[in-house]
């Protein structure tokens, strides 16, 4: 199965980073989307369809806790796999994000990290489809 | 409240290695002369505020950036994508620093990065400015904090 993936970050860099790693991993892929906000990024979801999300959490015009909030409110998207990779260091917020069932990846990020967490998630995927 | 030069350098080294493949190369001697820099500025606010600074000499960014885009990049960094990457890693260096500082639990706002090319002497430490300055192999990399002066423990006369 390829993987969708939408990238939301306001830092292009950032999402080319993102994208490079998902590249280098191994992982199957399908089509890659990048948004630089929370607003782009679900008007990719409304057109497109994405199996994955990797969002930041501080952006302009919508951050990614709002983003998220708005992708679980659709019952379409409800269990969508969403990492965030911020710079978010509390504790408190992380845990006030993963009560969104999200996973989180802190920047900086390793390769290893991001694969990891993905694999992780494409277990929990094949599982569920049993 | 005080902050240390290893706290600081220790933070801006981490996300040079990580971000940039940028390593620390010791042995360089006395303030570079400055010259063209590029400079990224992010300012923070919760329980204490103030802000971090990431200065660059102009002529190592483009390959720190070509670092962090991947090999495959055909053309050399735009000025933009230059700046976009140095604001980036200000922004990563002061998240990770300021919860350094503070421990896990409080939660601090990071507004995002400003960022400037210029012409200028390297930059002298201001009072209450706490610097650390990272000699890389191609050249340096400078990051201060300065905290507001609530947060900044008071001298005894």
């Amino acid at each position: 199965m390829a993987l969708n993936v939408l990238v939301v970050d306001d830092s292009a860099t950032m999402r080319h980073m993102v994208v490079r790693t998902l590249q280098m991993s191994g992982l199957p892929l399908g089509q890659l989307h990048q948004a630089a906000n929370g607003r782009e990024g679900l008007d990719v979801l409304e057109r497109e369809w994405v199996d994955l999300v990797f969002v930041d959490i501080n952006m302009p015009v919508m951050n990614g806790m709002e983003m998220i909030d708005a992708i679980r409110a659709q019952p379409t998207y409800a269990e969508l796999p969403i990492v965030v990779i911020s710079t978010e260091s509390s504790r408190t917020r992380i845990d006030e994000v993963c009560r969104r069932g999200v996973r989180f990846i802190h920047k900086p990020f390793t390769p290893e990290q991001v694969r990891e967490v993905v694999q992780g998630l494409i277990g929990e995927l094949k599982d569920a489809s049993l | 409240m005080q902050v240390s030069e290893q706290t600081v350098a220790s933070v801006a080294k981490k996300v040079l290695e990580t971000m940039a493949f940028a390593f620390e190369m010791p042995g360089e001697e006395g303030p570079p002369p400055g010259g063209d820099l590029v400079e990224a500025t992010v300012a923070f606010s919760g329980p204490f505020a103030g802000r971090v600074r990431l200065t660059l000499p102009a002529e190592i960014v483009p390959e720190l950036v070509a670092n962090m885009l991947g090999d495959e990049q055909p053309e050399p960094p735009t000025p933009q994508q230059q700046h976009d990457a140095v604001g980036e890693l200000a922004n990563v260096m002061c998240g990770n620093l300021v919860q350094e500082i503070a421990g896990p639990k409080p939660v601090f706002r990071l507004d995002p990065p400003q960022v400037e090319s210029k012409n200028a002497p390297y930059p002298a430490a201001a009072p209450a400015e706490v610097v650390a300055h990272i000699p890389l192999e191609t050249g340096w990399a400078r990051l201060s904090l300065v905290l507001e002066p609530s947060c900044v423990e008071a001298t005894a006369p």
